[in-house]
């Protein structure tokens, strides 16, 4: 393949990048308390990107054996595409990062439902009437980039992601309760954090009570952080800084959050969900701050934006059919230093372990507006009920000037974070 | 593609029900911000899946090598044979009659009827006009896709679907800044067969662009629960998830006490209230002759006079709940099996007037357009595009940042006013149900007076 991309390449007179994928995927899947079914298959393709006068050109194909074609058509976008002026990834020494276990690959389809079983069966006896869903995913990737510049690599990585849960529906009152894990490493997998998760939440969500609208302390789990991360995604994201749309353009080196909170970008974490030795451009993988000590120390950035910032790419992801784009790796968002049950001792907070809607709001802005799809009220350090038809309204700006983190951290997907207490939230609610 | 090959193979006799799914076809995909193009994307998609059943068990297997398809198949027939004994699912399908038809597009403005170029320099376009409207319209985003597929469908009962599938849709966003804020508002377009609805749009861009930079001096809303006004494309997304999605099969059929909940003959609202879900509708994002399951689509009320007389199926559901298949089983591409779906869910048209419903109101808000809804069976949620505030039965003050959500069941029976005015609405991106999205779909409604609903706010 390498060979002939080259080739090709030579022949149109093009500097190039080839991107080779292949995925196979196994998931088993449990529901309303029992096995429903498997879904298996594999899925590959090629990806190729071209310069042709400093116009970059992009195609992709299912079919493998189209290098040619995808080629072609790449050369045929080119025209109408975007202008740039970097130069795609060369030769480099890659690090090593460990994201492939053989315990995954060896698990076996029967071993999985044997698993799922025992898990439908627990979140079936925690409470009468639960629906309850289980799934486990087992994910073989591979990946090779290409480029005429040098950078010729690929890597394996092996993934067991599990979601579990169950929905208790009751007339006026449904509670959803769920999580999901993931890594690169069968015995990091630890399902009783969602077995814990489940059955807490169960017992919490028994009892409705009724709060009033207004501004609350409010704590986020670290099952509800990615709510609270994905503005700060957007406005880490290279390409939005370029675009002059980050609340955090001009705000680098400068102290913008808690001196509590820091937040580690990281590709090489070993058996992390997302590891890999380099990103989807071939740029060879490097952990990175984004935030230190409350100060904003860097972007995720990606050939594109690095060359306009004029800083280090590397933090590029991509799948078969898009372009590569910045996109966060395995976060790291440090814990602090009192522990969860002092965090919680407040006259009166809400604890929120799920928001609904929040992808619809002002993000851009740093906008988190969401429903309370799952959250309790806490007074005194007690949980004292679930609260219901309400809706919370902050900016992450604001909100994560004054955090408190816990010092207990969990790793909820690519995410590890502690718990975060952010003193002044407003609270909508019915009547 | 052999046809004959295709459904030879699925007459087999050793399992109870086979299906094969191929497709081939092209993806396109547009980003643009400002006065840049973020990315192009344009290239050629295919796969296929075997879908088995062995007494009572599913077998699934997908792939993209469409020459491996007689090995796929075996490999799903393995799948489920040697599930036998060691899960206890017992899975039927609801009757159809098989259907043997080529389905094509009634095509009345093919995308490629204009050099991809072109239709790249349109998107541009766009956004200069959007820039150009005022300073303050700092940047836009600008996205469009474009999905024209075959899809060849076949199964062991003779079934035979061959269908052609276009989809187009995007979304204009200009954007507007004052150096504190961000705002935005949202065009939005959509169709399965005429690529002219994206065009002729610089008027409502430069509308949208002028709105947004207003947003900018606009109020939030105070946060609680008043009576709304929702326009068509609010009412729209609220029905889609309100209640769409509690009518699909897959999340009644095997919990008694959803089934309670959501029982044919209960009553959700008042006699204004009628809701339907269709595929027969041409021209929509969301029309579909013949479902995923090779199911003939038909209009299903889900909500007749306030009343719940339907449910959405797929054949499996609609085999556990003993009622009739709608043609509902939809998947989103060859990765995955048919589960029940949406196609074009409306509010039907009412008899009241918009103008009445402002009257009426003393303190609450008229809300316009959406950026998207979410739900959890029992609250729904949504964001509008902006919103007035009316006070006294008159519209005042332009307010933004608004959310909207409440309690599905209490919402419904809320709606206590429907105007004449029913519209369609095509839109951007899709509907997202696991991990099969973003689907094609559609929604309508009238204008509607909801009597309360949450209002987000300080």
């Amino acid at each position: 393949m390498e060979e002939k991309f080259i080739d090709l390449m030579k022949e149109k007179g093009c500097h190039g990048e080839l991107f080779q994928i292949k995925n196979y995927r196994l998931k088993v899947n449990f529901d309303n308390n029992k096995f429903k079914s498997i879904e298996e298959g594999e899925t590959s393709g090629v990806a190729v990107r071209l310069k042709k006068n400093n116009k970059l050109g992009f195609s992709f194909s299912t079919d493998s054996k189209d290098l040619e074609g995808t080629i072609k058509r790449a050369y045929e976008n080119a025209d109408v595409s975007q202008e740039v002026s970097f130069d795609f990834a060369k030769a480099s020494t890659v690090p090593q990062v460990s994201c492939f276990d053989k315990e995954i690959v060896e698990l076996a389809r029967d071993e999985i439902i044997n698993t799922g079983k025992e898990n439908i069966e627990f979140i079936a006896s925690q409470k009468s009437g639960i629906q309850g869903f289980f799934s486990m995913d087992k994910s073989l990737l591979y990946e090779k980039i290409i480029t005429t510049e040098g950078f010729s690599d690929e890597f394996n990585r092996s993934v067991l992601t599990v979601q579990a849960g169950g929905v208790v529906a009751e007339q006026g009152n449904f509670t959803w309760v769920f999580g999901e894990i993931g890594r690169s490493s069968k015995s990091l997998i630890d399902l009783n954090i969602l077995k814990e998760k489940i059955e807490k939440n169960l017992k919490h969500a028994e009892k409705n009570v009724k709060i009033e609208s207004g501004k609350y302390p409010v704590i986020f789990t670290p099952f509800a952080i990615g709510d609270l991360f994905y503005p700060l995604k957007m406005a880490l994201d290279g390409r939005n800084v370029v675009k002059g749309v980050s609340i955090l353009k001009d705000k680098l080196n400068q102290e913008i959050f808690s001196r509590q909170l820091t937040i580690v970008n990281d590709p090489l974490l070993e058996h992390g969900l997302v590891s890999s030795p380099f990103d989807g451009e071939g740029i060879p993988s490097e952990r990175k701050e984004l935030v230190s000590n409350g100060k904003l120390m860097g972007f995720l950035t990606d050939l594109f934006s690095a060359g306009r910032l004029n800083m280090k790419p590397g933090n590029a992801a991509r799948s078969l059919t898009s372009q590569p784009k910045p996109m966060p790796s395995n976060i790291t968002i440090n814990g602090g230093t009192e522990k969860l049950k002092d965090l919680l001792n407040l006259k009166k907070a809400i604890i929120i372990e799920n928001l609904m809607g929040v992808g619809m709001g002002n993000m851009e802005g740093g906008e988190v507006t969401g429903n309370i799809d799952l959250g309790y009220l806490v007074e005194n350090g007690e949980i004292i009920g679930r609260v219901k038809d309400s809706m919370i309204s902050t900016n992450i700006l604001e909100a994560f000037k004054d955090v408190i983190l816990s010092s207990e951290t969990i790793w909820t997907h690519a995410i590890s974070s502690p718990y975060m207490l952010i003193s002044d939230v407003s609270v909508s609610t019915k009547g | 593609m052999n046809v004959d090959e295709i459904r030879s193979l699925v007459r087999r006799n050793d399992v109870d029900y086979i299906e094969v799914r191929l497709e081939e076809g092209v993806a396109s995909d547009i980003a643009i911000s400002g006065r840049e193009i973020d990315s192009i994307s344009r290239g050629k998609i295919g796969g296929g899946n075997a879908r088995v059943l062995i007494s009572g068990i599913w077998g699934f297997v997908y792939f993209n090598d469409l020459s491996e398809l007689k090995e796929k198949i075996e490999s799903a027939i393995s799948q489920a044979k040697t599930l036998k004994g060691t899960v206890d699912e017992k899975v039927d399908l609801a009757y159809v009659k098989p259907v043997e038809i080529v389905n094509t597009v009634n095509v009345k403005k093919d995308p490629d009827s204009l050099s991809f170029n072109d239709r790249v320099d349109l998107l541009m376009h766009y956004s200069e006009v959007a820039l150009s409207t005022d300073k303050k319209v700092v940047n836009t985003m600008i996205s469009y896709r474009e999905q024209k597929k075959n899809i060849y469908f076949a199964n062991s009962e003779g079934t035979y679907v061959q269908r052609e599938m276009l989809d187009l849709s995007g979304f204009i966003i200009p954007m507007s800044s004052d150096g504190r804020e961000i705002q935005r508002t949202l065009v939005t377009f959509g169709s399965n067969s005429d690529f002219s609805v994206a065009e002729n749009l610089d008027t409502v861009v430069r509308e949208k662009s002028l709105l947004a930079v207003k947003l900018l001096e606009a109020e939030v809303p105070k946060g609680g629960e008043f009576p709304v006004i929702a326009d068509n494309p609010l009412g729209g997304v609220f029905i889609h998830e309100a209640f769409g999605h509690l009518s699909e099969g897959d999340f009644l059929a095997e919990d008694p006490k959803m089934r309670e909940i959501m029982k044919i003959g209960n009553v959700f609202g008042s006699k204004i209230l009628n809701v339907f879900d269709t595929g027969d509708i041409d021209g929509h994002r969301g029309t579909l002759f013949y479902d995923d399951e090779g199911v003939p689509t038909k209009k299903a009320y889900l909500i007749k006079e306030g009343v719940l007389s339907s449910h959405l199926h797929s054949r499996e559901t609609a085999a556990k709940m003993k009622e009739d298949a709608t043609g509902n089983g939809r998947a989103v591409s060859y990765r995955f099996p048919p589960i029940p779906r949406m196609r074009i869910t409306c509010i039907d048209n009412g008899k009241d007037r918009v103008e009445d419903f402002v009257k009426d109101i003393k303190y609450g808000v008229y809300a316009k357009g959406s950026f998207g809804g979410q739900t959890n069976g029992e609250l729904f949620t949504f964001v509008s595009e902006y919103a007035y505030l009316i006070e006294d039965g008159k519209i005042s003050k332009l307010l933004k940042n608004v959310s909207l959500s409440g309690n599905v069941f209490e919402t419904l029976k809320n709606i206590v006013g429907i105007a004449d005015d029913f519209r369609i609405e095509d839109t951007g991106g899709g509907c997202g149900k696991g991990e099969q999205n973003p689907l094609p779909v559609s929604d309508g409604s009238p204008h509607l007076l909801i009597s309360k609903a949450i209002i987000g706010g300080k």
